[in-house]
């Protein structure tokens, strides 16, 4: 096996990074002999549908696979059937209402597993079944290589760390080391399991952030931390002074949004009320926020989840293609 | 393994390269196996002649024996037949010898040697051996010498010394 994998290593390698979205399918190729890069190109073409690729995506596919044997086809996984769960036991899955048998698992740093419903898998393998399909990587595999990136990683923190993705968020959250929360959200269609009018959903977000605080004030009684409660305090006065001046701005920022934007904000929203109303997470005040951005966020949805959460957002530009294209070399064992 | 299906197993080399490198592996194979096979058949071959030559030098170390043996034996049956002749001559002359003997005398002892023959015994009388016996050996001996003293009872002793002279051979 030895003697492969130092061949293998000597051989043009290709990769083939394909993101399915709901009407186009991006696709990044890179070609890689040893430490050097031969070729780097990416491409988008249009789908009809999600359910088959198109004839030009197959025969682009198929032509460089005739060019080189060692090719690798690693697609993005964002459908809905995925998540993730603060734990690696079959056990814990029935606690978060999930079919251990329908799903495939994978777990990270034995601390907390990602799955996907076989349905998705098998629908990922029916799509390539003209080309073939070698990785299916899921979108909080990504995030999760990413944020181990992180120099600053501190063990008190609660971090929210997001992945936005054309069509898609990923958002998990961290304390330390430890997954609190993780989600998927698709945000290319409206979803009736999270649709509502964004004007309730506003005010929604108010007795959410109400809630939080009572939550948190329960938190401190029984912790007795003065720290956060100093913490606290200054939010409640930030609150009182947002709910006169900011809560105006941020209903003009929502205004602003529209289509997309306004879909992944709500979900956002929603996502975040999931994590602290649902007695199955372990949830916490965040104190940090980081985005990977991919499509260059729109500065109103920014200035919208600040307004929201109350702290300082940072901000990351990523490649989602590039980061499917090192998790698929780091998986195959090539270094580029 | 963190994605969700595993990688399709790839091939290191496209269909006709593999087929191309299968096709020169088993040629060299079969080169390789053709060579040792001529290894061994030759080293085989070797060993055989070896074999035979040193086979060969000990037959012929023992032909060399054996035409010594035979040699000796040729050289031994020439002596056996010499002696066997010389036997024959021998019995001859002794039977010749004893038929010249006369009744009227008496050997007591012959001593024959190659070229002469010494007689002693004892006679009636110096006449009878002067007349039976000294005749038939001066014929046959080149010298005749004989002694006599009186015994007795009347009789003679004789002592008779015969010699033969060696004939010359020509040259």
């Amino acid at each position: 096996m030895g003697l492969f994998k130092a061949i293998k290593k000597r051989m043009t390698n290709q990769f083939i990074a394909v993101i399915v979205y709901e009407e186009s399918c991006a696709i990044k190729v890179k070609r890689v002999k040893k430490t050097q890069t031969l070729l780097e190109e990416t491409k988008e073409f249009e789908l009809h549908s999600k359910e088959r690729l198109s004839k030009d995506v197959i025969t682009y596919i198929q032509t460089l696979q005739e060019d080189v044997e060692q090719t690798y086809i690693v697609l993005f996984l964002n459908s809905y059937g995925q998540g993730v769960v603060p734990s690696c036991l079959k056990s814990d899955y029935k606690k978060y209402h999930i079919d251990y048998n329908n799903v495939k698992e994978i777990c990270i740093d034995k601390k907390y597993s990602i799955y996907a419903s076989l349905i998705d898998i098998k629908w990922a393998e029916k799509l390539f079944i003209d080309t073939g399909l070698d990785f299916i990587f899921s979108p909080f595999l990504i995030l999760d290589s990413l944020i181990k990136r992180e120099t600053s990683q501190d063990k008190e923190n609660v971090t929210l760390y997001m992945m936005n993705c054309v069509n898609s968020i990923t958002v998990m959250i961290f304390k330390g080391g430890r997954l609190l929360y993780g989600a998927f959200i698709n945000i290319a269609k409206e979803e009736d399991l999270l649709s509502s009018d964004f004007e309730s959903e506003d005010t929604d977000g108010d007795s959410l952030e109400d809630e939080m605080l009572e939550e948190i004030d329960l938190d401190l009684e029984m912790e007795e931390n003065t720290e956060i409660l100093d913490i606290l305090d200054d939010v409640q006065s930030d609150e009182k002074q947002f709910q006169s001046t900011h809560k105006d701005e941020n209903e003009e920022v929502v205004s602003r949004l529209f289509g997309q934007d306004l879909r992944l904000v709500k979900y956002f929203d929603a996502s975040l009320r999931e994590f602290y109303e649902n007695e199955l997470y372990d949830s916490d005040f965040i104190t940090a926020v980081k985005i990977y951005d991919s499509c260059d966020l729109s500065k109103e949805v920014i200035e919208y989840l600040k307004e929201q959460l109350l702290i300082d957002i940072k901000r990351d530009s990523i490649d989602i293609h590039d980061q499917l294209l090192k998790l698929a070399m780091q998986e195959t064992d090539i270094n580029a | 393994m963190r994605s969700f299906i595993k990688p399709r197993k790839k091939r290191l080399l496209d269909r006709m390269s593999a087929l191309w490198l299968s096709f020169i592996i088993l040629v060299s194979i079969g080169l390789i196996v053709f060579g040792v096979i001529i290894h061994y058949k030759s080293s085989f071959y070797i060993k055989m002649l070896d074999s035979l030559q040193h086979q060969n030098a000990t037959t012929s170390k023992e032909v060399t024996n054996l035409s010594k043996k035979v040699m000796l034996i040729n050289s031994q049956k020439k002596i056996y037949d010499e002696v066997e002749k010389t036997n024959d001559v021998l019995k001859v002359s002794m039977k010749n010898l004893f038929d010249l003997i006369p009744d009227q005398i008496t050997l007591t002892s012959v001593v024959m040697e190659r070229n002469s023959l010494l007689l002693k015994g004892y006679s009636i009388s110096k006449e009878a051996y002067t007349l039976l016996l000294q005749p038939p050996l001066k014929s046959i001996f080149t010298k005749s010498e004989v002694k006599f003293s009186k015994m007795k009872d009347a009789k003679v002793e004789f002592e008779s010394f015969n010699t033969i002279q060696p004939q010359k051979v020509e040259k």
